[in-house]
């Protein structure tokens, strides 16, 4: 019942979220297509060559730390701060940021799915759904930064948003490990959505079923536009939707989201390489740094204090959303 | 002592081939991208010229480098010489593979399931070639 409860309550949010960024966005772009551009800034003496990539690659590095050790994936935390304090265009960071969500859930799904905690049942109906509203957002966050004069400001302020909701969400939603499930759901029993896994904590396997697809296909429709449009892995999304609304296991919720957006990533992925968005220049020094700093941040992540990592995360995510926020009215010249 | 968990075929086959592509595809990327990075050979944009205006949306970016509008995948496969564009192929190689693995996966997944992959790889197919039949590109 409780379960239900905060399950429903999660999809309201999400849904919520979706509609106020995109309500927002709107608006935001009827007032800017007559609004005059923001004048160039005078450019300054240009860094020596090597600057910005190794910058790059300390940045991601950074982030790849922190991810693992507080479950969240480098994305969400890449492409905001990137878009605060970096000096890219939120086109290149946002194909930056997919890209390396991308390369990070293919590096660890095909090891997730041969041991059968990736639900590959569950994955293929939702991403069905999710794909369709990723490119569509993907094409909406696109057009908005170069259709639009002063569009990029409206998609980082819209940015900001997206990461005061992921703020709400991690400070609201709860995590069940092992969800009860009385009754899978008749589209999940139709298309057998369950399974088993060798669990070495309980040194036994755990067999479970799942239940509400279609509320959930309703979410990753949400999430997948977010994801798109932002190009972040949305991770922070699929997993609370796995194992809130459907019902999985935490473990079987993570490695599934993982499947998820190494389908997903790569389809947006294609948008961005079709608009010319992906740089070589910035994606090197970020995989590599992420890469590396994933696996340093692994190693600590089991003397680490989860709480106080999600809490360093957290806070990040707030400075992020408001700096981006400032960023974009600044943009806009409000202040 | 670990239970022994059947999972069914099409599992291992999708993981496999996916670690198969994205260490082709992970290759790729790290190889060209660290030639253009230490500036061997060509580059389509070089990193100069890169720096000077990636701080513009990829359309200005695109005009103030090339003199043109990039739509479509033309700007990296027809420049192949250049480092960068190699590097690219990398990408589009990581890109494509959940395509080439539930291509593999279809012949060992169940009935429903095959159908409900051909529908992914055409979702996946249509989205790869969009540009190509919208702008020509």
């Amino acid at each position: 019942m409780k379960q239900k409860r905060s399950a429903s309550s999660l999809v309201r949010n999400i849904v919520l979220l979706v509609l106020v960024i995109l309500g927002i966005v709107c608006l935001m772009s009827q007032s800017g297509a007559a609004a005059e551009p923001v004048p160039e800034a005078v450019a300054e003496e240009a860094p020596p060559a090597w600057f910005w990539p190794v910058v790059l690659f300390g940045f991601a590095f950074v982030i790849g730390v922190i991810a693992p050790i507080s479950g969240v994936g480098g994305g969400v935390l890449f492409v905001p701060l990137a878009t605060a304090l970096l000096p890219f265009s939120v086109d290149f960071v946002r194909g930056t940021g997919l890209v390396m969500a991308l390369v990070s859930a293919q590096s660890s799904a095909p090891h997730l799915i041969k041991k059968g905690l990736a639900n590959l049942r569950i994955m293929a109906p939702l991403v069905i759904v999710s794909i369709v509203f990723s490119i569509l957002g993907s094409l909406l966050g696109l057009w908005l930064t170069n259709a639009i004069p002063t569009g990029e400001y409206y998609v980082i302020i819209a940015l900001g948003l997206l990461l005061l909701g992921v703020f709400v969400l991690m400070v609201k939603s709860k995590k069940v490990h092992y969800p009860e499930i009385e009754e899978a759901g008749p589209f999940a029993e139709t298309m057998e959505l369950n399974g088993e896994w060798y669990e070495h904590d309980r040194e036994s396997t755990v067999q479970y079923k799942t239940t509400r697809f279609r509320m959930a296909a309703l979410c990753f429709a949400g999430v997948g536009f977010l994801g798109g449009m932002f190009g972040v892995g949305a991770g922070w999304a699929n997993v609370p939707v796995l194992n809130l609304v459907m019902g999985a296991p935490l473990k079987v919720a993570t490695a599934t989201s993982m499947s998820i957006i190494s389908v997903n990533g790569a389809a947006a992925v294609w948008v961005y390489l079709a608009k010319g968005a992906i740089l070589p220049l910035m994606v090197l020094p970020s995989v590599i740094g992420i890469t590396v700093g994933a696996r340093i941040g692994a190693r600590i992540s089991h003397k680490a204090k989860p709480v106080f990592a999600e809490y360093l995360v957290m806070g990040i995510l707030l400075l992020a959303a408001i700096l981006d926020i400032f960023k974009g009215l600044r943009g806009l010249e409000v202040f | 002592m670990e239970e022994e968990i059947k999972l069914e075929p099409m599992y291992d086959k999708f993981g496999s081939v996916m670690q198969a592509v994205a260490y082709a595809g992970l290759g790729l990327l790290l190889v060209f991208g660290l030639l253009y990075l230490f500036g061997f050979f060509g580059a389509t944009v070089s990193p100069e010229e890169c720096m000077m205006h990636w701080d513009e949306p990829a359309t200005v970016f695109w005009q103030e480098t090339k003199g043109g509008d990039v739509d479509g995948y033309g700007w990296f496969l027809t420049n192949l010489t250049g480092m960068d564009s190699l590097s690219l192929l990398g990408v589009a190689l990581l890109a494509l593979c959940p395509v080439i693995a539930l291509g593999m996966a279809l012949f060992h997944a169940p009935r429903l399931y095959i159908f409900i992959f051909v529908v992914l790889i055409l979702e996946f197919i249509f989205i790869v070639i969009r540009p190509l039949i919208f702008s020509g590109g």
